[in-house]
C-alpha cells in the first residue's frame, strides 16, 4: 500500500479498538454482565485487539495492506477515505491525526503526574495509632484476606488531608493519613482497609503498571486509553466486591472521602495509574463514578457471574479477531 | 448479532467515500501518475506526441486495481478547448466500464496497419459528440476520447509507449 506503514497501523489500531470497545459495551449490556471479574475480562479482550491482534495481523498478513485485499475482502478499507479531500489534505489523514493527538493527550494526562520530577514523595511514616493497627490486623485476619501473600506495611502519615491508598509492587504499603482517620468511623475504616487489602490481594498495583505499559504502547490510540481507564474503574468495583465487608460502611467511607477530597483536594497526586485508593476519586474520578459505586454497594448481594464465561470470552475474542482481519 | 451490526456499520462507513465522490466502490483516485504506477506496479503507456493545447499533468487520475488493472487519465485543455480522456489497462484484458463515462456510440470504423490498429468511433457523451480511438498495444487495451481532431488522436496513439 502506498504511504507510510505506520499511518496504516495507527488507523487500524484505532478502528480495531473502537469496534472492539463498542462491541464489548453492547455485549456487557446484552449479557447483563455485572460481576466485576466478567467486565474486566471482557474489557481486557477489547484492549487486546489493538495490543495483540492488530500487530499480529500486520506482521503475519502483509497482504491485507494491498489494494486487492481491500477490493475483494475488506469490509472497511480506511484508506478509501484518502479519496475525500479535507482541510487541504485528505479525510483519512485528518482523522488519523486527530485520533493520534487525542490519544497522546489522554496518555499524557495520566503519565505526566507519574514522572519522577512531578511525583511528590510520601511524607515519612509516623507511628501509627493503636486503633489503626488493630483495625488493620483485624481486617487482615478476616476470611477474605486470610490467604493474602503477605501483610502490607502500614505507612501512617501525619497529614490533615484525607488519604487512604496502597502503593508498591515489591513492597506493598498501605498509606493512611491522620485526616482519613479523623473522617471515618471504626466501621468505615475497617471497610476501607478491607477494600485496599482486596486490591493488594489481586495485585492491582502491579497490574496498574502493566496497564500503563499497554497504554504506552498504544499512546496514539484514544480508544485504548479510554478502555484502560475503564479497566481501572472495574478494578475498583472488583475490590469493592472482594472486600467482603460491610457494604453500607464502605459506601459511606467512599462518599465521605470523596466529598472531603472535593473540599480540600488530595495531599498527594496519584502515584500509580491504577492506584487502589479510596481517596483517588477525589481528584480523578468523576463524581458519578463514585455515585455508581455507592449504588452498587447498596445492592443487597453481589452480582452473579456469567454462565459459560470461558466459552463466551473465547467466542468474543475469535469473533473480534475475525472482524479485525477484514478491517484495514 | 452484535458483530453483524458492527460489520454492517463498518461497511456503511466504507461506502461513504464512494457515495460522496460519486464513484463506484472499486474506482480509486490517485494524485499523480507516479502514484498510480506504484499502486498498480506497472508503467503507463503515454503518448510521446502531446498537443500543446493540452495541459499536463492530468487533472484527474482514476484507477481500478482488480484484474486487469486500469487507469483513466483526464487531461484538461489550456484555456478554451476540449480536453482528453486516456484510458488503458496495465495487463491483458478489457477496459473496465467503471472508468469510462457513459457514451452512446454512433458509428465505428476499423483502423488497420501500424501500431495504432484499432477502432475509431464517434460517440455522444453528455450530449456532445466526441472521437474515440480504441486499440491494443503490447497486450494492453488503450482508449482515447476527445472532442479534438482525428489526426490528433491518431498521432497520439501512434506515439504511445511506456515511459522509460
Amino acid at each position: 500500500m502506498v504511504g507510510k506503514w505506520w499511518v496504516d497501523y495507527a488507523a487500524q489500531s484505532v478502528i480495531h479498538a473502537f469496534v472492539a470497545a463498542l462491541a464489548i459495551e453492547a455485549l456487557l449490556r446484552i449479557w447483563r454482565a455485572r460481576a466485576p471479574d466478567d467486565r474486566l475480562a471482557l474489557r481486557l479482550l477489547g484492549l487486546g485487539q489493538p495490543l495483540v491482534v492488530t500487530p499480529l495481523l500486520f506482521l503475519l498478513m502483509p497482504a491485507r495492506q494491498g489494494e486487492e485485499f481491500h477490493d475483494r475482502w475488506a469490509i472497511l478499507a480506511s484508506r478509501r477515505w484518502e479519496d475525500l479531500p479535507f482541510l487541504g489534505t485528505t479525510a483519512f489523514h485528518v482523522a488519523v491525526g486527530a485520533a493520534a493527538a487525542l490519544g497522546v493527550m489522554l496518555f499524557l494526562m495520566d503519565l505526566v503526574p507519574l514522572l519522577p520530577g512531578r511525583r511528590r514523595r510520601l511524607l515519612p511514616a509516623a507511628p501509627a495509632p493503636p486503633e489503626l493497627e488493630a483495625g488493620l490486623a483485624e481486617v487482615a485476619a478476616a476470611g477474605a484476606h486470610r490467604h493474602s501473600p503477605r501483610p502490607p506495611v502500614l505507612h501512617f502519615v501525619e497529614a490533615p488531608g484525607p488519604a487512604l491508598f496502597c502503593v508498591g509492587v515489591r513492597r506493598p504499603r498501605l498509606v493512611v493519613s491522620r485526616g482519613a482517620l479523623a473522617l471515618l468511623d471504626a466501621e468505615e475504616l475497617r471497610a476501607a482497609l478491607a477494600h485496599e487489602l482486596a486490591h493488594l490481594r489481586a495485585r492491582d498495583p502491579a497490574l496498574s503498571w502493566v496497564a500503563m505499559a499497554a497504554r504506552s504502547l498504544l499512546f496514539f490510540n484514544p480508544v485504548a486509553q479510554v478502555v484502560a481507564r475503564a479497566l481501572a474503574r472495574d478494578a475498583e468495583w472488583r475490590a469493592d466486591e472482594a472486600a467482603q465487608c460491610d457494604r453500607l460502611a464502605l459506601a459511606s467511607a467512599l462518599l465521605k472521602l470523596h466529598r472531603a477530597g472535593l473540599r480540600a483536594g488530595s495531599p498527594w497526586p496519584r502515584s500509580l495509574p491504577f492506584a487502589a485508593a479510596l481517596s483517588e476519586p477525589l481528584r480523578r474520578a468523576r463524581s458519578h463514578d463514585v455515585e455508581a459505586r455507592c449504588r452498587r454497594l447498596l445492592e443487597p448481594s453481589p452480582p452473579p457471574s456469567l454462565l459459560l464465561r470461558p466459552a463466551r470470552l473465547a467466542l468474543t475474542a475469535a469473533s473480534l479477531a475475525g472482524l479485525s482481519l477484514l478491517v484495514t | 448479532m452484535v458483530l453483524a451490526v458492527a460489520a454492517a456499520l463498518l461497511a456503511a462507513l466504507d461506502a461513504v467515500p464512494s457515495w460522496v465522490g460519486g464513484e463506484p466502490r472499486e474506482v480509486r483516485r490517485a494524485r499523480t501518475v507516479d502514484e498510480v504506477e506504484r499502486r498498480l506496479r506497472a508503467r503507463l503507456m503515454l503518448p510521446a506526441y502531446f498537443p500543446a493545447r493540452l495541459a499536463w499533468p492530468p487533472v484527474r487520475i482514476r484507477y481500478v486495481v482488480s484484474a486487469p488493472g486500469a487507469v483513466a487519465l483526464t487531461v484538461a485543455a489550456r484555456g478554451e478547448g476540449a480536453g482528453l480522456l486516456l484510458v488503458q489497462t496495465v495487463r491483458p484484458g478489457p477496459i473496465p466500464r467503471q472508468l469510462l463515462p457513459e457514451a452512446q456510440e454512433l458509428d465505428r470504423s476499423p483502423l488497420a496497419g501500424g501500431p495504432a490498429a484499432g477502432v475509431l468511433s464517434r460517440v455522444v457523451e453528455d450530449g456532445e459528440m466526441r472521437w474515440q480511438l480504441a486499440w491494443q498495444q503490447d497486450g494492453r487495451s488503450l482508449l482515447l476520447r476527445s472532442k479534438g481532431t482525428i489526426d490528433e488522436l491518431l498521432r497520439m496513439a501512434r506515439s504511445a509507449r511506456e515511459a522509460p
